[in-house]
């Protein structure tokens, strides 16, 4: 640790000397798109006479120190022209740079080249950029482009079940993945059952999955970081787009606020299975509702050339209910306020606002006692990043976040319809308040031509205040210690520092090796009443009797581009342990308990694993084929006699094929093919009876393995050209899930023989074999 | 989690199930015991058994020539007598209320301890009978009556002690279906209102008996944790949440099965209309 620490100081400090030495001007600005004025992110910056180059950051913002002279910049990006520039640069100079989309593919071959060489000799590992474009030809489930289900191609990321949004990152459990959308948590990303999420792919720009060491300006969780961008709105003219689907139609309009200076977008999407039930004839069916809808909000206007304010929002909701009998309700809401300034050519400052709010609530009527039931989180929180360019080899992130945490545990509230006395008691959880703050720096630099290192250090503390009541438990879960905190009252307080570092070290010109290691603190965690796609997630702080979570990650790759990056292939190797995790205990009530924390078991765990990936990224058949070898297990003293037993996710091979054929220049046609290895799961040892029941019997944990998981899916896309120009484009999606309808275990349950009930079965429910879809999607 | 399962239900339009060949590794054979003792009439028995193959169909195999006592709180001990195979009697013993039991089983060898305690039982108030249509959840077979009789049974929760009771009915001196459980977490004190669902074989004449077993907390634990065990035809198991796990039980050794002290109250009812 304190090794670490010091190593970690060095390189930030050596890296700070390097500022001082050239006296050089910048080039700098941002780069867009030319046909609605959206800020490319990653876009490459190159000079190729001094062989060097940057990329565009997060708000499509470019930085590069170069010394007086006359050059020729390109700027490229994929599926865009690239624009070359003779720049004569005897001063700071801004230029901002708009580039036309690509009709050819010859402008393609070139950028896809830059951008397979960027990533060889970047510090990134474990890194995935996902570009809109592959997420609409992927083919989906009921044709809801998702970009949650995308991710879950690549290696190293496991579906979380059949159908499901949600996702496992190298071992790690779903409350591992910090889930950012314009910089603001999103704590549940799930929509009814989780077969879709709550990102709707109209409104997204791009997302970034980070499985391996973030950069220091990431905490929070263990696991990964999923950072998604929404689109800016087109500041050149106004223009709407949508879809027509089977399940959900959806609207997208977009316009300049002041024309290049500032535009908005609004997008909103809704399903409509509940008008299907409004046509039923059963009073109670058609009084009831089954449907979810996302609103997405966004606004940007630049004050000046220095400055740059965006305002962004999220509110998405399920609305589940039959009769006035049950109610679900469940949904985020997130606000984003982002205020960009440029202190110099070199200094970029990012000052963020953020709210984030996801709560559920449970309605049920039984005669005239009325049952609510609720539970959510709250966060507010404010940011400040920095990002010098000192040299184009040398980029310094230092920043500063700290976020107001508000736990609702969960209420139950009776209530009677004649205004009579509750049959029985309402029950309060007492709510939970926590400051969570950090500090990091963080260096991209190049000692020599053929090395990069990136080093950060980040610095996390959580406190958690009252007002409230805590608890001690035994290992039995009796209540050992009671205490009352006053409102303000520190009851804990843990921090941790987090060093991150990785190398890249070219091998050749198209090929490097890189390692990298990162520890990673996470102070909240999350308990759930079912193993996946329930809302019925209640997220705790840390507390006296749980402790933060913690990892120590280590992985190291090789990474190659073949034939001018048309092919890259990468192979990555990497071990994690994880400490403090939460298990429950043997029979553990986990549903709107008080004393949950009794209930829980502490223990570790251990993931490692290969994944390789080969990547075809140009000519009219793309795609990719990802294979993840892994193993993840745990050790908890209470469970399983105290001996290693597999997580859930311990999926020993997962494989993504993924192809994309362009077949003319109307017609698209994409395929993907999945396979992984069972859950591992808890099945009977044996059985007995008791008053006549059968009582299956129970050894270890996790010792059983659902059967294996496969799927073929494929999709056509056609974009027909009209004869006369038009002022509006349509296009037609059509794809079939599960092609080969296998019967996929959704869940593996055990009963008696209906003929005799001395045999005993197991049963499989598989869901959607052969579903077909079809969306038209239209834009003007 | 009755909502999680109306969800599921909701699935199911879309889903499918068919029987298959789950690879199943069976461990070693366990003690399984079924041992009660209540306030009322002996003799009271306890019955040992083992556990068997998950997929086996053979009858249960049943413990002989165990040595089984039962000793009381005021230091009398009954040695229990093997009447069949696997089943033991008390011969004198007496339940009390408020006395604790110790059972001792000694298999080849093998010690098996178990402790319970005869705690006061709650007074039934009233049963209310009325004729209602059946919510599609209470009907369990396709022909079953789709109204019938729904009974409320009434009653007084002691204020300031945790009472664990478990409800059921018999029609005549059948045992019914509608066993439920119930704990004061939410009605310490209160007046309370229990509901019996899903009595569709009741009928016109039937003589009615709630029957209120007061019994342990770890009784009752041991009851809350097996519903997501026991295997009947509809399959209960496995539905997700926490991992399965044998029902938490008051007996050493890592037998299977509970012992239980308890005390009964009842309250009877003819229907007439």
């Amino acid at each position: 640790m304190i090794k670490n620490l010091i190593f970690t100081s060095i390189l930030i400090l050596s890296s700070l000397f390097a500022y001082a030495e050239s006296a050089t001007f910048s080039l700098n600005g941002y780069v867009r798109d030319a046909e609605n004025g959206e800020e490319l992110i990653g876009a490459t910056v190159v000079v190729k006479s001094l062989n060097k180059g940057v990329l565009s950051n997060e708000y499509g913002f470019y930085s590069l120190p170069l010394p007086e002279g006359e050059y020729e910049v390109s700027f490229l990006y994929i599926g865009y022209q690239t624009i070359t520039k003779t720049i004569k640069l005897d001063s700071n100079r801004k230029i901002d740079i708009e580039l036309p989309v690509a009709f050819g593919q010859l402008d393609e071959v070139v950028v896809e080249a830059h951008s397979v060489q960027s990533k060889i000799e970047s510090t990134d590992m474990g890194v995935d950029n996902i570009s809109m474009k592959s997420v609409e030809l992927v083919p989906v489930l009921f044709g809801e482009k998702d970009i949650m289900k995308s991710i879950q191609l690549l290696p190293g990321v496991k579906s979380a079940g059949e159908g499901s949004s949600g996702f496992y990152v190298r071992g790690g459990s779903a409350d591992q993945n910090l889930i950012l959308l314009d910089e603001a948590p999103v704590y549940n990303a799930s929509h009814l059952m989780g077969f879709f999420s709550v990102f709707n792919s109209d409104a997204i720009k791009g997302a970034t999955l980070i499985k391996g060491a973030p950069s220091a300006e990431y905490g929070g969780r263990l696991s990964s970081v999923f950072d998604i961008k929404m689109k800016e709105g087109n500041s050149k003219k106004f223009a709407a787009s949508g879809g027509i689907g089977l399940i959900s139609s959806k609207l997208l309009l977009e316009a300049p606020i002041v024309k290049d200076k500032g535009s908005f977008m609004v997008s909103g999407r809704r399903t409509y299975v509940d008008l299907f039930l409004k046509a039923s004839s059963d009073p109670k069916q058609n009084q009831s509702t089954l449907f979810f809808y996302d609103l997405n909000l966004k606004a940007n206007y630049r004050i000046s050339d220095k400055d740059r304010l965006f305002i962004s929002g999220y509110m998405g909701s399920d609305q589940f209910s039959y009769a006035d009998e049950m109610g679900i309700e469940w949904g985020n809401t997130t606000a984003t306020v982002r205020w960009n300034h440029l202190f110099s050519e070199k200094i970029f400052s990012n000052t963020t606002l953020i709210y984030s709010d996801f709560n559920y609530s449970l309605e049920q009527l039984f005669s005239n006692q009325n049952m609510k039931m609720k539970a959510g989180i709250k966060d507010l929180s404010l940011k400040q990043d920095l990002q010098f360019y000192f040299d184009n080899s040398n980029t310094l992130k230092v920043g500063a976040n700290l976020i107001k945490h508000t736990f609702d545990l969960g209420d139950v509230t009776m209530t009677t319809n004649d205004g009579s006395e509750p049959l029985f008691n309402s029950l309060e959880i007492d709510d939970r308040y926590a400051w969570e703050g950090a500090i990091y720096i963080s260096d991209d630099f190049k000692p020599t031509e053929w090395l990069s290192v990136t080093t950060g250090l980040r610095y996390s503390i959580f406190n958690v205040i009252g007002e409230g009541t805590y608890k001690l438990y035994d290992l039995d879960g009796n209540i050992t210690e009671t205490k009352e905190y006053e409102e303000g009252e520190t009851v804990v307080t843990y921090d941790g520092l987090e060093p991150r570092i990785s190398f890249s070290a070219m091998l050749n010109s198209n090929s490097s090796i890189k390692a990298g290691y990162a520890k990673n603190n996470q102070y909240i965690h999350m308990v759930s009443a079912a193993a996946t796609g329930t809302p019925f997630d209640v997220w705790y702080p840390t507390s006296p009797m749980v402790k933060p979570q913690k990892s120590d990650q280590y992985s190291i790759g090789y990474f190659r581009g073949i034939s001018d990056g048309a092919w890259d292939l990468s192979a990555e190797l990497y071990y994690k342990d994880m400490y403090n995790q939460v298990d429950y205990k043997n029979g553990a009530n986990i549903f709107m308990n008080e004393d949950i924390e009794g209930d829980l078991a502490f223990g570790k765990a251990r993931s490692y694993g290969s994944e390789l990936m080969l990547r075809k990224n140009e000519g009219r058949l793309k795609g990719w084929v990802s294979y993840t070898l892994s193993k993840t297990d745990k050790t908890f003293s209470q469970i399983n006699d105290g001996n290693r037993y597999p997580a859930r996710q311990d999926r020993t091979h997962d494989i993504s094929i993924v192809g994309m054929y362009k077949i003319d220049d109307q017609w698209d046609f994409s395929a993907n093919w999945i396979y992984y290895t069972g859950d591992a799961v808890t099945y009977p040892s044996g059985k007995y009876v008791i008053d006549g029941e059968t009582y299956a019997m129970y050894s270890d944990r996790n010792a059983g393995r659902m059967p294996d998981y496969h799927r073929l899916d494929f999709g056509f896309t056609y974009n027909p050209i009209p004869k006369k120009p038009r002022k509006y484009s349509s296009s037609w999606n059509f794809s079939l899930y599960n092609a080969y309808g296998r019967k996929n275990a959704f869940m593996i349950y055990f009963r008696e023989n209906e003929d005799n009930p001395d045999v005993t079965e197991a049963v499989k429910v598989s869901l959607f074999t052969f579903i077909p879809s079809v969306t038209w999607n239209f834009k003007f | 989690m009755k909502h999680i399962y109306i969800i599921l239900f909701a699935l199911s339009i879309i889903s499918c199930e068919d029987v298959i060949d789950v690879k199943i590794d069976d461990d070693e054979p366990r003690l399984v015991v079924e041992a009660k003792i209540s306030n009322q009439d002996g003799p009271h028995q306890v019955k040992l058994s083992m556990s068997k193959s998950y997929y086996s169909a053979d009858p249960q195999e049943m413990v002989t020539d165990a040595i089984v006592s039962i000793s009381d709180s005021d230091g009398f001990t009954d040695i229990l007598t093997e009447i069949e195979d696997g089943v033991y009697s008390t011969n004198r013993l007496v339940g009390i209320i408020g006395n604790s039991y110790n059972l001792s089983i000694d298999v080849d060898g093998e010690l098996y301890e178990a402790e319970s305690t005869i705690n006061a039982p709650i007074k039934i108030d009233s049963i209310r009978t009325e004729w209602v249509e059946y919510e599609f959840w209470e009907i369990e077979e396709e022909d079953d009556p789709t109204e019938g009789y729904r009974l409320t049974v009434y009653f007084n929760d002691p204020a300031d002690v945790s009472n664990y009771e478990r409800f059921f009915v018999m029609i005549g001196d059948e045992f019914h279906n509608g066993v439920f459980s119930y704990e004061d977490t939410y009605t310490d004190g209160n007046k309370v209102e229990n509901i019996f669902y899903g009595l569709t074989s009741i009928e016109k004449g039937d003589t009615i008996t709630v029957v209120a077993q007061a019994i342990t907390k770890e009784t009752m634990e041991f009851y809350n944790t097996s519903s997501s065990v026991i295997i009947d035809d509809a399959g209960g198991s496995s539905m997700g949440s926490a991992p399965p796990n044998n029902p938490n039980n008051n007996i050493s050794n890592d037998a299977l099965g509970y012992f239980s002290a308890y005390s009964v109250s009842f309250s009877e009812k003819i229907i007439v209309e």
